[in-house]
C-alpha cells in the first residue's frame, strides 16, 4: 500500500479583520478567529504505482490533502501512512522518496537555466555527477527538454516551465509524485504534454501518482481512479468507468437535416436542447430509450447530412454531483 | 533513492546551493554593474564630503582617524551593506507565495539553506565591491594605512554577514506572524546606520553614545570590520572576535528556536 488514510480531519483558523482602523485596532486588541474545516474525516487508500486523482473545486481540501500527505502540515486527527512513514513525523525521511509539484509555485531558479537546478537538486538528493547526468539525460528525452536545458527559466513559457518543475520533481526517482494542480493555466496542448509524459513515466517506472485538479481532463488522461472532494469530504471513490457508469444517464445526439428540419419530434424521452433551421441537439436517457430508436426516428423526419453522439463532459457530471451534494435528498 | 548520509554529501549539498547565487550574479551581470556603479558613488561623495571635514577642522586627525582612515573604515562598512542580497524579503515571499512549502519537502535545514545562499551572493558581490570601492578610495586618499588588516578583516567580516544573516532571516521569519514585514526591515535598517557606524565611524559619536554602540551587534556587523582594517592590533582583534562570537551565539540561537517556532506554526495551522 502506498498511501493510508484514515479519516483525517483539518481545520484552518483565521484571524477575521474588521472594517476600518478601529476595527484593526480591535483585532489586535481582541482577534476574532474564524474556524475553517479543510478536510473532514476522510478516509481512502492508495496502492503502489496506482494514479489517483483528486478533483473538487477551489477550496474544497485538495491541497491541504497533499499538504499532510507530504508531512508540510499536521491533521487536527486521523491517521495517514504515506509509504509506510507518517508524513508528518519522517518528513525528511519522506522526502527522498516522494516528488512534489506545488501548482505554479517554483521550484526552479528563475534567472538560471535548468540545468544548474537540476544538478543543484542531484545534490542536494545526494546524487553524484554521473548519476545526476544520467537521470537528466532520461528525463531530457521524456520530457522534450533537450532544447529549454540552457534557457534561463524566466524566458521559457508557462507550459516548457512546468514540464521542467514536473521534470525536476522526478529527479531523484521517486516512489511516489504528489502533483497539485501541475496542469493550472496551461493551454490544451501544454495540458496534454504534461499528461503524456506523467502517463509515461507511471508506465515506465511505476511510479504512483496522485493528482489534484480542478481540470477533470487531467484525471479522465491520467488516473485509474478519482476521488471527488466537496467541502472537506469524500463523495465518490472509485474508478473512472463507474463514475461515468452511476452517472452518465444520458447521451446527446447531434444532428444535421439536408432540408429545413419539420418542426415538430414525435418522440417520447428525448428532450429537444438545441434547434436551429437544420440542426437539432437531443439529450436522451439510453436506459429508457436505445439509441437505434432515436436515429431510426430521426431518419423518418428527414434526410441527415451528419450525426454525432456523444456523452456529456467530466466536468459535466462533476458538476451533478456537486450539485447532488448539496442537495442529498436527490441521492448518492 | 535514499542515501546514507555522509559527511560529504551534506557538505556537497550545501556547497551547491551556494554556487546557485554565484552563477546567478554571473548571469545578471547588469545587476552587479549597477551596484558596483553604487559603491563608486557612495565612496567619491563620501571622500568629497570628509575631505571639506578634515579641512575645516584644519586636523591631520578627528577622534584618532585620518581622512586616510576614515575613507578606508567606511569602504568596509559600505561593502557589508551592498553585498548582501535582500534575505528578509526573500524568505517573506517565499511564505507570502506558498513555495515555502518546497523548503520543507527537501532534505535540508531550513537556516542552512538560506545561509549557503547567502553566503554564495556575498561573496560574489563583496568582492566585486571592495575591488572598486578600493580603486576610488585608492585614487582619493592613497593605499590603506597598513597591509596587516587584510586578513583579520577577511575573519571578521565573515561574522559580520553572520550577524547580519542572523537579523535578516529574523525578519523574515516575522512573515509567519504579520502579513509585512517592511516596518521591521525599516527599523532595522536605520537603527543599524545609526548604531552600527555606516555613515561616519562611532569614534566621532559622543563617547557614551560611542561606549554603548560599540557594545551592541550593529556596530559588531558595521563597524568592527573597518575599524580593524585601519588599526589592526591583537588586542582590538580579540575582543571584536570575542563580542561577534557572542552576538552570533545569541542570534544564532534565537533564530533556530524561530525557525523551528515558525515551521511548527506553518505545519499546524497551515500558510
Amino acid at each position: 500500500m502506498s498511501i493510508e488514510v484514515n479519516r483525517l480531519c483539518k481545520t484552518f483558523q483565521t484571524k477575521e479583520k474588521q472594517e476600518g482602523l478601529a476595527g484593526s485596532l480591535r483585532t489586535l486588541w481582541k482577534p476574532a478567529w474564524r474556524r475553517q474545516v479543510a478536510i473532514d474525516g476522510i478516509s481512502f487508500q492508495m496502492d503502489r504505482g496506482e494514479a489517483l486523482g483528486f478533483i473538487g473545486p477551489n477550496g474544497a481540501g485538495k491541497s491541504t490533502t497533499i499538504k499532510i500527505l507530504s508531512g508540510i502540515l499536521h491533521p487536527d486527527s486521523g491517521t495517514a501512512r504515506v509509504l509506510g512513514h507518517v508524513p508528518w513525523e519522517a518528513r525528511q525521511r519522506l522526502c527522498y522518496e516522494i516528488g512534489s509539484v506545488f501548482g505554479q509555485r517554483p521550484q526552479l531558479w528563475y534567472h538560471l537555466p535548468p540545468i544548474d537546478s537540476f544538478r543543484l537538486y542531484g545534490a542536494i538528493y545526494g546524487m553524484d555527477a554521473d548519476t545526476t547526468r544520467h537521470r537528466v539525460d532520461v528525463l531530457v528525452d521524456v520530457f522534450e527538454l533537450r532544447n529549454l536545458l540552457h534557457i534561463p527559466v524566466r524566458k521559457l513559457s508557462l507550459g516548457q516551465r512546468m514540464r521542467c518543475e514536473v521534470a525536476v520533481s522526478l529527479l531523484h526517482a521517486p516512489r511516489l509524485l504528489l502533483l497539485d494542480e501541475p496542469s493550472i493555466g496551461l493551454d490544451v496542448v501544454a495540458k496534454q504534454r504534461i499528461r503524456d509524459t506523467i502517463r509515461f513515466m507511471r508506465d515506465e517506472e511505476g511510479v504512483g501518482v496522485l493528482l489534484t485538479s480542478h481540470d477533470a481532463g487531467d484525471i479522465e488522461a491520467l488516473c485509474d481512479r478519482v476521488i471527488i472532494i466537496s467541502d472537506g469530504r469524500l463523495i465518490f471513490n472509485d474508478s473512472m468507468a463507474e463514475l461515468k457508469r452511476r452517472h452518465l444517464t444520458s447521451k446527446r445526439v447531434d444532428v444535421r437535416f439536408s432540408e429545413e428540419r419539420p418542426r415538430n419530434l414525435p418522440m417520447p424521452g428525448v428532450e429537444i436542447v438545441a434547434a436551429g433551421r437544420y440542426e437539432l441537439g437531443l439529450l436522451f436517457d439510453p436506459r429508457t430509450v436505445s439509441i437505434e430508436a432515436v436515429i431510426s426516428g430521426l431518419n423518418a423526419l428527414g434526410s441527415m447530412v451528419d450525426i454525432t453522439i456523444s456523452d456529456p463532459d467530466l466536468e459535466e457530471i462533476i458538476g451533478t454531483i456537486y450539485a447532488e451534494d448539496a442537495h442529498p435528498q436527490n441521492g448518492l | 533513492m535514499r542515501k546514507t548520509l555522509t559527511l560529504k554529501t551534506v557538505f556537497n549539498r550545501y556547497l551547491a546551493l551556494f554556487r546557485m547565487p554565484l552563477a546567478e550574479n554571473w548571469a545578471y551581470l547588469g545587476n552587479v554593474f549597477s551596484s558596483l556603479i553604487a559603491i563608486t558613488m557612495f565612496m567619491w561623495i563620501f571622500g568629497m564630503l570628509w575631505r571639506a571635514v578634515f579641512t575645516a577642522q584644519g586636523a591631520v586627525s578627528i577622534a584618532g582617524l585620518t581622512l586616510n582612515d576614515t575613507l578606508w573604515y567606511l569602504l568596509m562598512a559600505e561593502t557589508v551593506v551592498l553585498s548582501k542580497p535582500l534575505l528578509a524579503q526573500e524568505i517573506s515571499d517565499s511564505i507570502k507565495t506558498g513555495s515555502v512549502a518546497y523548503d520543507l519537502v527537501r532534505p535540508y535545514s531550513f537556516g542552512l539553506y538560506h545561509l549557503s545562499r547567502y553566503a554564495g551572493h556575498v561573496v560574489f558581490r563583496a568582492g566585486l565591491n571592495l575591488l572598486a570601492g578600493s580603486v576610488v578610495v585608492w585614487w582619493l586618499v592613497g593605499p590603506p594605512p597598513t597591509w596587516a588588516g587584510i586578513a583579520p578583516t577577511i575573519l571578521v567580516l565573515l561574522f559580520a554577514w553572520g550577524l547580519e544573516f542572523c537579523f535578516e532571516a529574523l525578519i523574515g521569519l516575522a512573515a509567519f506572524w504579520t502579513e509585512d514585514i517592511s516596518a521591521f526591515r525599516w527599523v532595522y535598517q536605520k537603527i543599524s546606520f545609526i548604531l552600527g557606524g555606516l555613515l561616519l565611524p562611532l569614534d566621532f559619536y559622543p563617547s557614551w553614545l560611542a561606549g554603548l554602540a560599540r557594545l551592541l551587534p550593529f556596530a559588531s556587523i558595521l563597524y568592527a570590520p573597518g575599524r580593524l582594517f585601519v588599526d589592526p592590533t591583537p588586542s582590538r582583534l580579540l575582543s571584536t572576535i570575542a563580542l561577534q562570537v557572542g552576538w552570533l551565539t545569541a542570534l544564532g540561537l534565537l533564530f533556530h528556536f524561530l525557525s523551528r517556532l515558525a515551521l511548527r506554526r506553518l505545519t499546524i495551522n497551515g500558510g
